[in-house]
């Protein structure tokens, strides 16, 4: 989906005020690796699932659908305790956050 | 033909006199010379020859002559039944045969003349007949017309009294039994309602009068909110429920959003009816992108039982199921189509339908509406509660069960009420009264004795001292095009009766709160609805940052004033402190959960305030969990625009 599609679909909002709020998420979620990094090393699956859950859910909301699906994965990997696949998802997500 | 008949009758006639002179003469020359006698007999003879000789003329051609001219007469006379009765084998005779012939063709054509005249007459007869059925016809029509908008004004009145007091008496304490069966009561009213409105819809579209409204709406909003109201009827059965809704629609539009509704509405609770499982959806896509505006192609599409081939033309005609069957089972009107067609029409759209049986249905119709601006961005800040406070209203209604209804809603607000039985003397009050003293605004009625609603709004908006003074048109007539006429008269805002308490307090906001020109499109209850965000105090509660920018975005939208809390601790501090009308809650939070912190606000904080679960989890003991612990409804992640106001919508009142 374009930009401008998904504009429309929220309603035709701003496109300064999507792009300040995609930023934000971008930041939040940049912040939310590093401590998922560690967390993930601690094999703390409980908390990586939390955060990979709401870093699902911010993309999810501004229709980032890639990140969405990327965090999604790692939800679920992280959830289910499966370290090495968790580790693989956790590299995919951060490749695409810049 | 007739000239060489002619000359041979000629030579004969000489041959006779030829015959009768020639041996006269021979005879003569011979007997001369002997005998004087002889010559003077010879003359004599031959004279009487003569005579003999004009005798057979005279009998053979010069009486049947007269015979034919004595015919003539007669026949000219008009005696057709005359016949000449020449027997003879020579050219008289033939003439006499032709003029019997004449004659008798003459006769035929006689009969035929008649018959001709006969049959003209009748159908002048006929036509005249005809005119007098048309005229009959159209005078029976006007009257039948009549008599629906009487009639359901009639039906319209009691029932709005029962449902008003309904409403009144839920509001009082009873216990749950009595409760169940006042929103039976309100049910069956409210059913029964919108089969009176059908057959007034129907007649008046028959007469082809119909005036559209003109007025800003947001279609997202409208769809879902028709699409939730449907959902009401198959949510028990095992049906999904979509809206797909093309990005390149526009939110805003400009057109008739009440009637988009009715047929929106229309299709879908007829999908809702032939669907037992499947799926049910509406598919909206930009048809086209005309000069003035957007082309909006609808589609509600089921998985039910379908419609046979042989059944399609006849399903948009009016009075008309599948068969009747179809009615005695799924019951309905039978009108829901042909009006649906019969508005689209109206509004320059298409209807078709495309279906096959026993696969499914998908009723299409399309609407060229114009460019829409937000309502939000015009001048209408509806008034809150405290501003509202000592207004004064005067309530005018010849029905005083009407009258009390309407006082009560609007004292329980805190509106100062004055209540008048007709439209005089709310004028005569209006004259007599100084500016201070004057109401900001006046419920009125539509249809009353001596003077109308109209005709007071007309006195109203003639006179300039009362330019303050808001008109909303409270009607039971409240049918298509009744919005734009009351516009036309002078109204701010124009409401259905039965009243619904809701839509009565939303309106009075909006209506105190236009700051528009009194030209401004009219204020219905959907408009007020619409607006009704605007202004609310909102908190809404997430930890994540990017969460709460982007709830702000939509928030702003809908002119909503919001606040934020990053937990549940924060949220039931925030609570405590403000004064807030909605609330917006993540499930899923740090330091306290929306869970726990709302269990909290229930116990210690309010019961009343609408909490709304924001939650990614869709699965059934997530929700229940959610409102085990007091929270009224969910929205799911992602956030959906359209979800979020309707859901908004759902919990707001003024």
């Amino acid at each position: 989906m374009d930009k401008q599609e998904i504009l429309k679909m929220m309603g035709n909002l701003p496109e300064e005020v999507y792009d300040a709020i995609v930023q934000s998420c971008y930041e939040e979620s940049r912040g939310r690796l590093k401590e998922l990094k560690v967390i993930l090393d601690n094999r703390d699956w409980v908390a990586a699932g939390r955060m990979a859950h709401a870093i699902k859910g911010s993309a999810g909301n501004l229709h980032l659908t890639s990140i969405f699906e990327a965090a999604k994965k790692l939800e679920f990997s992280a959830k289910a305790g499966q370290a090495e696949e968790a580790q693989k998802d956790f590299d995919a997500l951060s490749q695409l956050i810049p | 033909m007739k000239k060489k008949r002619f000359v041979s009758l000629y030579f004969k006639i000489m041959l006779y006199v030829l015959l009768l002179i020639i041996p006269a003469q021979v005879l003569a020359a011979v007997f001369y010379s002997h005998h004087v006698l002889f010559t003077t007999l010879s003359v004599l003879f031959f004279l009487g020859l003569g005579f003999a000789g004009s005798f057979v003329i005279a009998l053979k051609i010069v009486d049947p002559l007269k015979n034919l001219v004595a015919a003539t007469q007669k026949v000219s006379a008009g005696d057709l039944d005359f016949k000449v009765s020449v027997k003879t084998n020579d050219e008289v005779g033939i003439l006499a045969d032709s003029f019997n012939h004449m004659v008798d063709e003459m006769q035929n054509i006689t009969v035929l003349r008649d018959e001709l005249v006969y049959e003209v007459n009748e159908r002048m007869r006929a036509e005249e007949a005809l005119q007098k059925a048309k005229e009959d016809a159209e005078t029976a029509y006007k009257v039948k017309s009549e008599f629906l908008a009487n009639m359901s004004h009639e039906i319209r009145t009691p029932l709005n009294a029962i449902l008003g007091f309904s409403d009144l008496l839920s509001s009082t304490q009873v216990d749950d039994q009595q409760k169940a069966y006042l929103n039976t009561i309100t049910s069956s009213g409210e059913i029964l309602i919108s089969l009176i409105n059908d057959i007034l819809d129907y007649s008046k579209l028959e007469a082809g009068k119909v005036q559209l409204e003109n007025i800003d709406f947001d279609l997202g909003n409208l769809v879902n909110d028709v699409y939730n109201m449907a959902k009401i009827r198959f949510q028990d059965k095992p049906i999904d429920a979509y809206i797909d809704w093309d990005t390149h629609v526009p939110q805003w539009v400009k057109g008739d959003p009440t009637r988009i509704r009715q047929i929106l509405l229309n299709f879908l609770n007829n999908a809702a009816k032939f669907t037992q499982q499947g799926s049910i959806g509406v598919i909206l896509k930009l048809q086209q992108e005309n000069p003035d505006g957007p082309s909006v192609q609808f589609c509600v599409k089921d998985s039910g039982i379908g419609i046979p081939e042989d059944k399609k033309v006849k399903l948009f005609a009016s009075f008309s199921q599948v068969d009747s069957s179809t009615t005695r089972k799924y019951g309905g009107t039978g009108l829901g189509l042909a009006i649906s067609k019969k508005l689209v029409d109206v509004m320059g759209g298409k209807v078709w339908l495309e279906s096959q049986e026993g696969c499914g249905s998908q009723f299409f119709f399309t609407v060229p509406f114009k460019t829409g601006v937000s309502l939000i961005r015009q001048p209408i800040d509806p008034l809150s509660k405290e501003q509202m406070a000592n207004k004064l209203v005067f309530c005018v209604d010849d029905h005083p069960e009407s009258l009390e209804i309407m006082s009560r809603y609007c004292q329980e607000i805190g509106l100062k009420t004055r209540l008048f039985n007709s439209a005089i003397e709310a004028l005569e009050d209006l004259n007599r009264s100084g500016a201070q003293s004057l109401p900001d605004l006046i419920l009125s009625d539509v249809r009353m004795p001596d003077m109308d609603g109209y005709m007071l709004a007309e006195k109203i908006r003639s006179n300039l001292k009362f330019n303050k003074i808001k008109l909303v048109a409270v009607t039971a007539d409240a049918r298509i095009g009744g919005a734009a006429f009351a516009q036309e008269k002078g109204f701010n805002a124009y409401l259905p009766k039965p009243v619904i308490r809701n839509d009565l307090i939303k309106v009075i906001s909006a209506v105190l709160g236009d700051r528009r020109a009194v030209t401004a499109p009219i204020i219905t209850r959907h408009v007020a609805a619409e607006i009704g965000l605007k202004g609310i105090r909102v908190l809404v509660v997430d930890d994540v940052p990017s969460n709460q920018q982007l709830m702000k975005a939509y928030l702003d939208m809908f002119g909503c004033i919001s606040e934020f809390a990053s937990d549940g601790q924060e949220a039931i501090d925030k609570i405590k402190g403000g004064a807030y009308e909605i609330c917006l809650m993540d499930v899923q939070m740090p330091v306290l959960d929306g869970i726990e912190a709302t269990k909290i606000i229930r116990a210690q904080v309010s019961k009343d305030l609408p909490i709304i679960a924001l939650t990614a989890a869709v699965m059934k003991e997530d929700l229940e969990r959610t409102q085990a612990a007091g929270m009224n409804d969910f929205l799911t992640k992602p956030l959906e625009i359209n979800m979020l106001k309707t859901k908004l919508l759902k919990f707001v009142c003024a």
